[in-house]
């Protein structure tokens, strides 16, 4: 062992020399004493090895007598302060206690040195800046800021009010004061920020160790807009990143973090960390290391845990100095003065509301000022209700005496009888959003715990009695719903997982089943018991057992007894045993009265009543209707025999009564809750259509119970319902950060897949709804598969992939009749025949139409059978069987009208229209899109009328009322874009175009056509893209550009063979032989169109028509006169209504006419269209019929005159071909 | 408020100095009760814990000592010293006490009347207490060092201080702890070398 004095005299010397020359100077000391050597290598190494590996942790206090040593400061006097001793250093300088000598008493003040390192220039500059209002910040509970300076060597310093003090975490603790107190203490502090506020000062840097706590109690907030002053350059707010780094990064709020504005709000932030490390005695977040990028990420994503829950902790953790410190619920308790349950039940509610507030992400969702925080904590301290949001029904329920509840049964058949309407329809239509997301939900969400009650099995064993478990069920769930404390999982939803699990409900649950339940569910308890009879009295007395099971191992049993009458009685009873076994705060006699009143009185309709629930379950909605309306006989005001009538009615398709039921619970609802009224309230706008309305309601149901994802699901199903796809997904994305497990639950998938349909954006729905799908069937839900197998058997088929449609939609009825639920069945069928029917696969197409018809008529549901036969009608229509179409709409528009459907009824009106119109019964099929439109117009249904219009406008234009049905598109064309309807854009324009086209607008028919084309291309229609490339073709051809027409006439005649379009691609044909003839040839002309009569079945009659026109022309064109006059005449069997078919046919007789000598007449013929044409702004009519007439004229001396007045005319327009022939007459 | 002080610390400093050895180990318990003492007062005198640092409350008594028997700046030396030692003694005991009654279940109780309980200790009780081990070991070898280091570190004396206190240069004083620092740091981090 080297002798120590040599090693230090060596070491001494080494120290003094650096680094880098160290080992070299060893060498030479050294030399010839290696055991020297060795040992100063070792402890220079060991040095240096400090706090880089776990064995060598360093020891900063060490150092600590260094640093004092080395501090210049004491001692020497700046301006008229003698610095006297420093107070403690931080991040941004030490502090220095002072005292002014040119008083004559003592006046200390604390003198903060910035260090070295800070720009010094830009700091004095700002702070003379701020000096002014910094002076002024005058309040008992902020330290002053007097003055500032530099040191001679540059350094600014400010002088402040001394506060001896201790930080208020270290005092609160000292004191052991309870968590009012902290309060009271922390409301000091909130004015003392709020003050500064209203000055417009933020302090930007709250936090323990600046908000100190004098002897006498008082707070003292120090360093108020100093942070500010320090900021970095360029900036006024500085990141984690700068120098100045005025942010302690344990405080940072987000937009701190992310060099984002700072403002009051981030200040609430800082009191709000302040507070839950008041409250809890721990930090919200913690740092596994310390480095920027983690420290952004966990301060701007990870969610706070909440303040109760927080108090049951374990924890190490590092002080600043150094020190570990181990915070257990004990310890936290302890300096609180409570009970580690009783810390954890004062916090939970309100304090951890508030708290959780001042956190949220979101500048903009936290208290709007420090005044609305310390108002709500003063509300707290003061028991009244706060008003931290979503919770202050809650918290009103448990502070004040319990008002009346009622049934989270209510909630069950709600819930999950919403997005129930699988309403089929060929136009299964998309409504979209409006402008402007409406951001609904907070950002982070407070979780109860949630409670699911399976059922109770009957051990007496007799089946009549099997509705005590349903009523027994309803009523303890009501009982556990009371005061709020938990989040009930709505009955339904837990009957369906039972029945898609295929748990026996009936007997003890396996400990497997226990587990798949509480997972499917999302539920911490779960709630299982049995009952058995009594003696064999008239009035059986009851003995029920409950469990509430916990965990694989874990349950709590409580029982009790009593009888058939006193059934809700029992329940309280029991109910109130297991709340005080689960830890929570009992129910009043009040409130527990009051949920009595909520559920059927008599005995009588009480089983009834849980009977028919039992089969609404059961998807027997048949059933279910007949129990419940007994049960709504002797009980007629009671709203929840209503609300479960209502669901019966939809299920069964008679909206009308359901809406009469919907409105009966509403009326009877006063006595319920008021989360349970606006349950009911909601549905009731729900059933009425009245999407806005129930926009409002689900978004304050939410608002208050964002741990509700039931009320999420509502919301996001009416806002798509109502147009505004857009909304919904942004509450889909709120759902989305709602706790574990909740935010895994598939039907927020479905409500994504649901909206983004509405949006038209179907990758995005079938990306949703497939992961709906996985995530289902991990669950075992199988209705939710079913569903969703259909819907994504739809989204297949937006995409335009029929077969993998198919797929889906053939497994989606094999898991609902598997499931039992036959109604789902039809659905899938309906759309399957469509898919079917659109593949051309007419005969299995029509079979499962015919199929759904009968399988919807079996369960009695009016509304699918409707549905069936509106499609069936449809694709007969396309078949060509208008005869049978139109019998199909009719039996369907009847049965609309008896269930009351309104909007539907709309659409088979206009369905009808169609038919007619196809049948060229014109003006009957106005009478229908007349009716259909006034439908929708009353009703306020845009699609319906966006279809009439559109509908309405084709005919005005076929009879020639051009100025009619222009207007009548441009609306619907408005219409279209409000609800971002873009297919439908597509076909408008096509339309319009046409309309323009018979202006004699030709410019602008084919910029709209242009404009279809585009729009067609984007939403990948492509028949539109067909039908707008046809009308290009048709503005080719009067343009006279004859090369051009045929080439857009091809592309659309393509389009149209590999879409397999009869009709359409018919007349595409027609199209190319009016070509071909003005191209000269005749012959082949001729040829086209009799191949096209000879196709077209009897019932195109008008397209017949025109077929036969070309023949005639064509012919005529040949001197084929007796054929031509032949072909007229089949071309006349045809309505004459529409004009342009009547003008042809005059045209064309004209010709002939004149062919045969006879001019005059040909002149006749052709005299009244002239005013006709006029009238009806049928400019391109009119031109050819003055064309037609010189060529008349022309064999008899006609003027050349007329011939060029028509040339100019027709150039103006640009109708060239004309122009063209007009010039060489 | 006036306090009425130890007649007997302000004579024994001076016996101590005129060199009267003895003196100076009895002044050690006074020197701890006088610190308690001050301690004390600071905490009741005004409601409210007071964090007090060790060094702040010795430089306290000191300037307490001085204003009240008029102690003259010889007896400064001494008086650290002595303040020193009995700061040492506090803190490692109490330091031991805690980490004792960590080991035994249950929560502690906490005594307000101890002194330790409200001076902020930078340093955890393990290294505490590793380094009054190491510091013996240190006065075993090098009885001038550990003395440099219990001064500076426990009585907060800075470098002109010590090198007055122990009549040595302030080179010297520099030295000595400069090196003190780094066997004291291997001694505590590896106690076995």
């Amino acid at each position: 062992m080297p002798s120590w004095s040599r090693v230090k005299e060596v070491l001494a010397v080494a120290l003094e020399q650096p680094r880098e020359t160290r080992s070299a100077l060893l060498d030479g000391l050294c030399a010839g004493e290696p055991d020297v050597r060795a040992e100063v290598d070792a402890l220079l190494a060991a040095d240096a090895a400090a706090g880089a590996f776990i064995a060598t942790p360093a020891l900063p206090w060490l150092d600590l007598v260094d640093d004092a040593e080395e501090d210049p400061h004491i001692g020497r006097q700046l301006g008229p302060y003698l610095i006297e001793r420093c107070l403690g250093r931080g991040g941004m300088g030490a502090v220095y206690l002072a005292r002014r000598v040119d008083h004559e008493f003592e006046h200390s003040v604390a003198l903060k040195m910035i260090r070295r390192g800070m720009d010094s220039e830009l700091v004095i500059r700002r702070f003379r800046h701020e000096r002014q209002i910094l002076a002024s910040l005058n309040h008992p509970h902020i330290a002053r800021l007097f003055d500032g300076g530099t040191t001679p060597e540059g350094l600014p310093y400010f002088v402040m009010e001394y506060v001896d003090g201790t930080p208020i975490d270290r005092y609160a603790d000292a004191h052991r004061l309870s968590t009012p107190d902290r309060l009271r203490l922390c409301l000091g502090v909130f004015d003392a920020v709020q003050h500064a506020h209203e000055q417009h000062i933020v302090h930007r840097d709250l936090k323990p160790g600046n908000v100190l706590v004098t002897a006498t109690g008082e707070p003292k907030l120090l360093d108020f807009g100093i942070a500010k002053i320090l900021a970095a350059d360029g900036d006024s707010d500085s990141t984690l990143t700068s120098l100045a780094r005025p942010m302690t990064p344990d405080y940072a709020s987000p937009e701190q973090v992310m060099g984002h504005p700072v403002t009051v709000a981030t200040d609430v932030y800082a009191l709000g960390l302040l507070l839950y490390e008041l409250l809890t005695g721990h930090r919200p977040f913690q740092f596994a290391t310390r480095t920027a990028g983690e420290m952004a990420s966990v301060v701007c994503d990870v969610d706070p845990e909440r303040p109760s829950a927080a108090v049951s902790r374990t924890q190490t953790s590092q002080r600043s100095d150094g020190t570990t410190e181990i915070k257990t619920p004990l310890s936290v308790s302890h300096t609180r003065g409570a009970s580690p349950d009783g810390l954890r039940r004062g916090l939970s509610g309100a304090l951890d509301a508030i708290v959780l507030k001042a956190l949220r992400k979101t500048p903009e969702l936290r208290y709007p000022s420090v005044a609305a925080l310390a108002e709500d904590v003063r509300r707290y301290l003061g028991e009244q209700p706060v008003t931290a949001g979503r919770d202050a029904w809650r918290y009103r329920g448990t502070r004040f005496a319990r008002r009346h509840r009622t049934a989270a049964g209510i909630a069950a058949l709600l819930a999950a009888t919403t997005a129930m309407t699988f309403v089929v329809s060929r136009s299964w239509g998309r409504a979209a959003s409006a402008d402007g997301v409406e951001g609904v939900s907070p950002a982070q969400v407070t979780a109860r715990p949630s409670v699911a009650v399976v059922g109770f099995s009957n051990l007496s064993g007799r089946p009549s009695d099997q509705w005590l478990s349903t009523a027994m069920a309803e009523m303890l769930t009501t009982e556990l719903a009371g005061g709020g404390q938990l989040r009930v999982v709505p009955a339904d939803l837990v009957n369906r997982a039972v029945a898609d699990l295929e748990i026996d409900g009936t007997g003890t649950l396996p400990a497997q089943a226990v587990g798949r339940l509480r997972t499917a569910l999302a539920t911490d308890y779960l709630v299982v018991g049995s009952f058995a009879a009594i003696g064999e009295a008239a009035v059986r007395g009851l003995r029920v057992d409950v469990r509430v099971v916990r965990g694989a191992d874990d349950s709590i049993a409580v029982s009790g007894t009593g009888n058939e009458s006193h059934l809700f009685a029992m329940m309280a009873d029991t109910g109130a045993q297991l709340r005080s076994r689960l830890g929570l705060e009992a129910s009043s006699p009040a409130a527990t009265s009051g949920a009595r009143a909520a559920f059927p009185q008599a005995p009588e309709a009480t089983r009834l009543y849980a009977e028919g629930l039992t089969r609404l379950r059961l998807l027997d909605a048949t059933n279910a209707r007949a129990l419940l309306e007994k049960a709504a006989a002797i009980e007629p005001a009671n709203p929840l025999i209503q609300t479960a009538l209502a669901s019966a009615w939809t299920a069964l398709g008679y909206d009308a009564r359901a809406r009469e039921a919907a409105q009966k619970a509403f009326d009877g609802s006063s006595a319920l809750t008021r989360e349970d009224r606006l349950k009911v309230e909601g549905r009731l706008y729900e059933t009425l259509r009245n999407s806005a309305k129930a926009i409002d309601v689900y978004r304050t149901l939410w608002g208050f119970f964002s741990d509700n994802v039931e009320y999420g699901l509502l919301l996001s199903a009416a806002q798509t319902a109502g147009g505004r796809g857009a909304d919904a997904l942004a509450t889909v994305a709120a759902l989305r950060r709602a706790p574990d497990p909740q935010n895994t639950d598939p039907r927020i998938d479905v409500a994504e897949s649901q909206a983004a349909s509405a949006l038209g954006d179907f990758p995005r729905e079938l990306a949703a709804i497939q992961r709906a799908l996985s995530r289902a069937e991990q669950l075992g839900a199988r209705l939710l598969v079913a569903r969703a197998r259909l819907l994504e058997g739809r989204s297949f088929y937006n995409q335009g992939q029929p077969a993998r449609a198919e797929q889906s939609l053939e497994a989606a009825r094999a898991v609902f009749l598997d499931v039992g639920d036959r109604s789902g069945a039809a659905s899938a069928l309906n759309s399957l025949a469509s898919v079917l029917a659109d593949q051309q696969d007419i005969t299995r197409a029509q079979r499962m139409y015919e199929q759904s018809l009968a399988t919807s008529e079996e369960i009695g549901d009016r509304r699918a059978m409707s549905a069936a036969l509106n499609n069936l009608g449809i694709f007969l229509k396309d078949q060509g069987r208008l005869r049978e179409a139109l019998e199909a709409h009719q039996r369907s528009l009847a049965l609309r009208r008896e269930i009351g459907e309104r909007n539907w009824t709309a659409v088979s009106l206009s369905n009808i229209g169609v038919v007619l119109f196809e049948q060229d019964r014109l003006r009957e099929a106005t009478t229908y899109y007349t009716e259909s439109l006034s439908v929708a117009r009353e009703i306020g249904d845009k699609r319906g009328l966006v279809r009439a219009l559109h509908n309405l406008a084709i005919v005005q234009r076929e009879v020639g009322n051009l100025t009619d049905a222009r207007a009548a598109l441009e609306e619907s064309l408005a219409a279209r874009a409000e609800i971002g309807d873009k297919r439908g854009q597509v076909m408008g324009r096509v339309e319009l175009g046409m309309v323009l086209l018979q202006q004699g607008e030709i410019a602008a028919a084919r910029k709209c056509e242009e404009e279809a084309v585009r729009l067609a291309a984007e939403s990948k229609l492509k028949p539109g893209g067909a039908q707008a490339q046809f009308q290009l073709g048709e503005i080719a051809l009067v343009s006279g550009d004859l090369a051009q027409a045929r080439q857009h006439h091809e592309e659309a005649m393509a389009v149209r063979r590999e879409m397999k379009e009869t009709r359409t691609l018919r007349e595409s044909q027609l199209a190319l032989a009016a070509v071909t003839l003005e191209e000269g040839r005749a012959a082949d002309a001729e040829q086209q169109a009799q191949e096209v009569v000879r196709a077209l079945s009897q019932t195109t009659a008008s397209l017949r028509s025109v077929a036969e026109l070309l023949t005639a022309r064509a012919r005529l064109a040949r001197h084929d006169l007796s054929g031509a006059a032949q072909a007229l005449a089949s071309a006349r069997q045809s309505s004459t209504e529409r004009v342009a078919i009547r003008a042809g046919i005059a045209m064309v007789q004209a010709e002939l006419d004149a062919a045969h000598g006879r001019t005059h007449q040909a002149r006749e013929r052709l005299a009244p269209l002239e005013a006709a044409h006029t009238r009806a702004g049928l400019v391109l009519l009119e031109l050819e019929r003055r064309l037609l007439l010189l060529r008349i004229n022309r064999g008899t001396g006609g003027s050349t005159a007329a011939a060029r007045d028509l040339e100019k005319d027709a150039r103006t327009r640009g109708a060239g071909l004309i122009a063209r022939r007009a010039q060489s007459l | 408020m006036s306090e009425s002080p130890d007649p007997r610390l302000t004579q024994l400093l001076q016996a101590w100095q005129q060199g009267d050895a003895p003196a100076g180990e009895r002044l050690v318990p006074l020197v701890y009760a006088e610190l308690r003492r001050i301690a004390r007062m600071k905490l009741s005198a005004e409601r409210g814990a007071h964090t007090l640092q060790p060094t702040a409350l010795v430089h306290e008594a000191w300037l307490r000592l001085m204003q009240q028997h008029g102690a003259g700046w010889q007896n400064r030396a001494q008086f650290f010293a002595i303040a020193a030692q009995a700061m040492r003694r506090i803190l490692v005991d109490h330091a031991r006490r805690r980490q004792a009654a960590k080991r035994g279940a249950g929560e502690q109780a906490v005594d307000v009347d101890d002194l330790a309980d409200v001076l902020i200790s930078p340093v955890p009780d393990e290294q505490l207490v590793a380094l009054d081990g190491a510091l013996e070991r240190l006065t075993a070898i090098d009885d001038r060092q550990a003395k440099v280091v219990e001064l500076r570190f426990f009585g907060g004396l800075s470098v002109e201080e010590t090198s007055e206190v122990l009549g040595l240069s302030p080179t010297t004083v520099k030295r000595e702890w400069a090196t003190a620092r780094l066997w004291l740091f291997r001694a505590i981090n590896e106690p076995s070398a």
